[in-house]
């Protein structure tokens, strides 16, 4: 018998059913793959085919003749104006969110116990299906004259989003040690500098993660945006489902825009990931 | 650099806790003071409210005489150094150092001369440019001590500085602080659960339990001359040994019951047995003898009861022999010449020069310990720790 290296231990090996459960593993998690991914694919694959051919019998797979023309006729039908709407209002929503609801996460996570009642109330704010209010604003942003602004829109998804904003932040604010902002005070710093200097750069993660998140929702949020404008804002996903109003979709076009929607969401994600689930998990440990 | 001082001070958290009780000391200028006390015993509260960071319930607390309850802790220029997560972990520990001055707007010229200073001054000008999570806890928290230092504040708090560092550092760092304030003479207040530290440290410090100061003195005071039971078990290395004496009675040499075993007892305490015929008797470890039982005769002078070993453990230059006597144990720290083997029937003894008397009641101090060590049975305490 040939002596072992003592820096390579044997590896055990794996017994059948070990390999048996490995393989089913994978077989399930590839199963499910295709079926979430399949759609994103035939989106993607449309998007590139010319009207005509999207109608081959039998359908063809991958484009024959690939074209871009989807995109820059969708540009200009509305997907244009859509994202350039989309972004106005989820990013202005945002940083609303972020601007009031840092601080108030800030007092939820310093002066009230956690798992509290007012820490429920909000977060239940959010819980509410959207069905609900959604006629009152109407009557409301009619009288107020918000009814297809921008400014109506940005206070929606403010509404829509500060909650989970607040409440994100405030489980976020809970991990840091008071010792950090206790140091700040002896050494002298007033409230904006202790904010500045030392809680931003502290609980930037879950800023971050708030912001994404309320950028997410608002980027697709369809039914305020619905109901509560007309003809003057059109967000994406309204300009997406105007397509299917009177005739049929132009479905190259309906693909290149629905890439144009999901595709920042999913470079998002896939690069976030590490940091959302971080902050999911909230745990400061290790920094 | 300020004198302070303390007038009845209480402090409750909500309506349930009173955390500190009625404290009232003064701080000399320039002095290095301690707290010390257990866990919940209102020390950190103290330093809190001396600091700033909380507010007192009740009483008033003075800097140079002049009252600083409405001032926030920059206006009393305090510095601090927390127990643990001290160091803003998104800076470097050149910024950390230099927050403070920054806030005060000092010239950049002037920061990183001050900063450069304070860092030869502790050792960690390598260290600079490293982050919290770059450094080791001891490294941590000398950068903490420089950025408490660099701004030359009135008072400077220690917040259990050094409890979270392991055994050799901390002993380092006990060293170095004591240097440090002695060379500055920055009036400071360490917090510290250790008496070892309380003990090394300081020129004077105050033993605090359940919100009540117990009391203030030189480390020597405390330790020869301990108010109450509490503080002499508290304050020592080894823990003093209480031992309660019951069914006193002189036949016509003094004995009683300890542990349910006969004990001869020294003469001298006659005039100390209570009306119930009982004895709150305290040793340290290093004013009991461990002898084979039979070896050595009753005296009229020694405390003298029969038991058998626990356990005894080598502390390198001497034994700690814990024995047990019925359901009570006392700890004996001899020469380490002797052996005994477990369960080993032995015989405790102390001179009566080595004993305090407690008041069985009140826990009060009745009679002080002629001497605090008796040559020639046990060692002088060593520093272990």
């Amino acid at each position: 018998m040939s002596p072992i290296p003592a820096s390579h231990p044997p590896a055990d090996r794996a017994s059948f059913g070990e390999i048996l459960r490995e393989v089913l593993k994978h077989v399930v998690m590839v199963a499910l793959l295709l079926l979430f991914l399949c759609p994103l694919l035939w989106l993607l694959l449309t998007a590139f085919k010319p009207y005509a051919e999207l109608f081959n019998s039998p359908p063809s797979v991958l484009p024959v003749n690939g074209t871009l023309a989807n995109f820059t006729e969708g540009w200009t039908v509305g997907g244009g104006k859509g994202i350039g709407d989309s972004l106005i209002v989820a990013s202005l929503s945002t940083a609303i969110c972020l601007v009031l609801g840092f601080p108030a996460a800030y007092a939820l996570a310093r002066r009230f116990p956690p798992h509290g009642q007012l820490s429920f109330t909000i977060l239940s704010l959010r819980m509410m299906p959207p069905i609900v209010p959604v006629i009152g604003f109407y009557l409301l942003f009619q009288e107020l004259s918000l009814f297809d602004t921008y400014t109506g829109l940005i206070i929606i998804y403010t509404f829509m989003n500060l909650p989970l904003v607040i409440w994100l932040l405030s489980e976020f604010i809970r991990q840091i040690p008071k010792s950090y902002e206790e140091a700040a005070r002896i050494d002298g710093a007033p409230w904006y500098r202790l904010f500045w200097d030392v809680l931003l750069p502290l609980s930037a993660p879950g800023v971050l993660t708030a912001g994404i998140l309320s950028m997410i929702f608002a980027w697709n949020e369809f039914l305020f945006a619905l109901v509560l404008t007309g003809e003057n804002v059109i967000t994406l996903p309204k300009a997406l489902a105007s397509f299917f109003l009177f005739q049929q979709p132009n479905w190259g076009q309906l693909g290149a825009i629905g890439i144009a929607a999901v595709g920042p969401l999913l470079i998002i994600s896939y690069y976030m990931q590490r940091s959302l689930i971080r902050s999911f998990s909230i745990e400061l440990g290790g920094r | 650099m300020a004198s302070v001082t303390l007038a009845n001070i209480n402090k409750w958290y909500g309506h349930t806790v009173h955390a500190v009780r009625d404290v009232s000391l003064t701080i000399e200028d320039g002095e290095f003071f301690g707290l010390l006390g257990p866990s919940g015993s209102g020390k950190t509260s103290v330093l809190r409210m001396l600091a700033g960071l909380e507010s007192a319930t009740s009483g008033s607390i003075l800097f140079d005489g002049v009252p600083v309850e409405d001032k926030s802790p920059q206006e009393r220029n305090i510095a601090m150094v927390f127990e643990q997560n001290a160091l803003y972990p998104h800076m470097t520990a050149r910024q950390n150092i230099s927050y403070p001055l920054k806030i005060r707007g000092l010239s950049k010229a002037n920061i990183d001369a001050k900063v450069a200073e304070v860092a030869g001054m502790l050792n960690i000008a390598h260290l600079i440019d490293r982050r919290a999570s770059q450094m080791s806890g001891g490294q941590q928290q000398r950068v903490a001590i420089a950025r408490a230092l660099v701004r030359d504040p009135n008072l400077l708090c220690l917040d259990e500085p050094i409890a979270h560092l392991d055994t050799l550092l901390r002993a380092r760092l006990r060293g170095e602080l004591k240097r440090l304030q002695r060379s500055l003479g920055t009036t400071s207040v360490i917090v510290t659960h250790d008496p070892i530290e309380a003990m090394t440290m300081t020129d004077r410090l105050a033993v605090m339990r359940d919100g009540i100061l117990q009391q203030v003195g030189t480390a020597d005071e405390i330790h020869s001359r301990p108010v109450n039971a509490f503080v002499a078990q508290f304050f020592g290395l080894h823990s003093i040994n209480l031992m309660s004496i019951e069914g006193v009675v002189e036949l016509p040499r003094l004995m009683g019951r300890f542990g349910g075993e006969t004990t001869h007892l020294p003469t001298a305490l006659r005039p100390n047995v209570s009306s119930d015929a009982k004895l709150l008797l305290g040793c340290r470890p290093s004013g009991l003898d461990v002898r084979r039982a039979g070896e050595a005769k009753p005296s009229a002078d020694m405390l003298q009861v029969r038991g058998k070993v626990y356990v005894s453990e080598q502390l390198g230059d001497s034994l700690l022999v814990t024995v047990q006597i019925g359901p009570d144990t006392v700890q004996a720290l001899i020469p380490n010449d002797r052996k005994f083997g477990i369960d080993e029937p032995v015989d405790v003894l102390a001179d009566e020069a080595a004993l305090y008397v407690f008041d069985p009641k009140t826990q009060g101090t009745v009679r002080f310990a002629p001497r605090t060590i008796s040559p020639g049975l046990g060692n002088p305490p060593a520093v272990y720790a």
